[in-house]
């Protein structure tokens, strides 16, 4: 039981052109920018939206394979769908929105099944509700119980926490860990917020314009990120440019690493690593140039400083240090950082 | 009060009642399909069917009446075929009258549920399908639900329409008491002859009309 899926698939300006396998019980998160694909993704595989060229396999059985005429409308699909903002019926109670799918696929008792799911959502005493006085994280508990209740081989969660405020976040979160663990399919889950993939997916898959960028654990993925939107996410500086034994030319500057280094490459650096002076800095550091201060963000206990120069890079400095440069914003300064700092990956 | 129960005057109230009540249901049964054609489907001429489908809204009664005629009349078009093959009259008749009334009245109905179709949202149909059910569970389940209250408006609308109609319905189907005479046809002729009853009847026509503006103002505006 397994599924296989090469898409490609034009719509809009979006051109969607990816290939994604997932074991059973595996969950794995999307993780990617607004406007990546990856809703359209998993419209694609819920069969709500034809691919152009490639192939959807689920357990061996072909759902959409245009190459060969063929297309498995949603609803002979096994696949449970959580909206995300939930596409509660309005005018069905909370019981009869989870016993929808149940009644559809003409199984026994759709109440009693429903039921069931209920309790274990913990919403036994809304049965007879209206999903219009649902709190958001109840409406997120309905439409997983109401997506699971006719048990789907393949689960897609399309940002399932997005909808909800911090403090409802963290328990939501925890109930969905638990009831994800109980599922015996394929859950694919699609998020921009990393805390989310980190808590809930084994594995990752970056999307960025339609195409996979990254895949794996995403301790992996933040340690060596692959693309400008995993770098900003994390924190890090990362650029793109050919080595030369150590030497990494980007556009018309060049960042010196350690030796031995060749071909496309991406440098990462950390901006602790970073150093702000406000004049040329003496001592070993290869890397120095100057640049403008452009913008300054405070964290908890060190302030992020922007600097435009050659090759645009973000600092991290104390508090401390900065009340000793009094940067406001808008000053030239220096920056460097010593060659051991610079990690470097083939691209 | 006597003038409501002169017998002339509970013929025409009949009548009247039973003639916009089928002329609306008819509307409601054909009316709804049709708006789903104009709201969901893609196809070549759909303006023109748009267009004729909204054209009795604009067209004089008298036209219309005239249209009918012409259609179904005993040498019309269609009634030519209707009367030979299977012997039915439509032209000054009690159905006839329902056919006038249904021809003036389902446009307000295809508006109103066309926009209810048009502003719904269509991705509780999808999340419907992802559960399993078929076109015609989304169709009986989801959407005729959701879109009921632009159906109430609809029907509430036409029936009014129907009720109130003249144009059509004395040019197609005459005027005759008690099988094509109308609350409105009552008025009209009764203004000669008793000028108070037609007063009354006209009184009981006013208050249908308001009692209609002030539920559906209700219902309408205030969904919740």
């Amino acid at each position: 039981m397994t599924l296989r899926a090469e898409i490609g698939l034009g719509l809009g300006s979006l051109q969607l052109d990816l290939e994604l396998t997932a074991a059973p019980g595996a969950v794995l998160a999307l993780l990617g920018p607004n406007g990546a694909g990856k809703t359209t993704l998993l419209r694609a595989l819920a069969g709500l939206q034809r691919i152009d060229e490639g192939r959807i396999e689920l357990d061996g059985a072909l759902l959409d394979a245009p190459g060969r005429g063929r297309f498995v409308p949603a609803e002979e699909r096994s696949v449970g769908f959580v909206f995300q903002d939930y596409l509660l019926f309005p005018h069905l109670s909370v019981l009869e929105n989870v016993a929808f799918g149940l009644r559809s696929r003409g199984q026994d008792d759709p109440i009693l099944g429903a039921t069931e799911w209920l309790q274990r959502v913990g919403l036994e005493a809304y049965a007879s509700a209206r999903p219009g006085h649902l709190s958001g994280g109840q409406g997120q508990r309905v439409a997983l119980a109401r997506a699971l209740a006719p048990n789907p081989r393949l689960l897609l969660l399309d940002e399932p926490l997005a909808a909800l405020d911090a403090s409802t976040k963290v328990t939501v979160r925890r109930d969905l860990k638990k009831h994800l663990s109980q599922f015996d399919g394929i859950t694919l889950l699609v998020t921009h917020d990393p805390v989310d993939a980190a808590a809930l997916a084994g594995t990752v898959l970056v999307i960025e314009e339609g195409r996979a960028v990254q895949a794996g654990a995403l301790p992996e993925i933040t340690a060596r990120p692959r693309s400008r939107y995993v770098a900003d996410l994390v924190g890090v500086n990362l650029w793109r440019g050919m080595a030369v034994d150590g030497v990494v030319q980007i556009g018309a500057a060049s960042i010196t690493a350690a030796a031995g280094h060749q071909g496309d490459v991406f440098a990462l650096v950390h901006p602790r690593s970073v150093s702000v002076y406000l004049e040329r800095p003496h001592g070993s550091p290869r890397n120095v140039w100057r640049g403008v201060a452009t913008s300054l963000d405070a964290l908890a206990d060190r302030v992020r400083v922007r600097v435009e120069g050659p090759v645009p890079l973000v600092a991290e400095i104390t508090n401390a240090a900065l009340a000793d440069l009094g940067l406001v914003g808008g000053e030239e300064v220096w920056v460097s950082f010593k060659a051991s700092e610079v990690d470097v990956y083939p691209a | 009060m006597a003038e409501l129960q002169a017998p002339e005057s509970i013929a025409a109230l009949r009548l009247s009642l039973v003639c916009s009540l089928s002329a609306t249901l008819i509307a409601v049964v054909l009316g709804v399909p049709l708006a789903w054609v104009q709201a969901r489907m893609r196809f070549p001429g759909q303006n023109l069917l748009r267009a004729l489908t909204t054209l009795p809204m604009v067209l004089p009664p008298v036209a219309g009446g005239v249209a009918l005629l012409l259609a179904f009349g005993r040498r019309g078009l269609i009634g030519s075929y209707l009367f030979d093959l299977l012997g039915i009259r439509l032209p000054f008749s009690t159905a006839g009258v329902i056919l006038a009334e249904t021809f003036v009245a389902m446009p307000f109905l295809v508006i109103t549920v066309e926009a209810g179709l048009r502003s719904m949202n269509r991705r509780l149909e999808e999340a419907a399908r992802t559960l399993g059910a078929r076109r015609w569970t989304v169709f009986f389940r989801i959407t005729l639900p959701l879109i009921a209250p632009s159906i109430f408006a609809g029907a509430i609308l036409s029936w009014s329409r129907a009720l109130g109609e003249f144009g059509a319905t004395i040019t197609f189907a005459g005027n005759f008491p008690g099988q094509t005479q109308t609350m409105p046809l009552a008025v009209y002729l009764l203004l000669e002859t008793r000028p108070e009853a037609a007063y009354v009847l006209s009184l009981v026509l006013v208050l249908v009309s308001l009692v209609v503006l002030v539920a559906l103002r209700d219902r309408y505006l205030n969904p919740s």
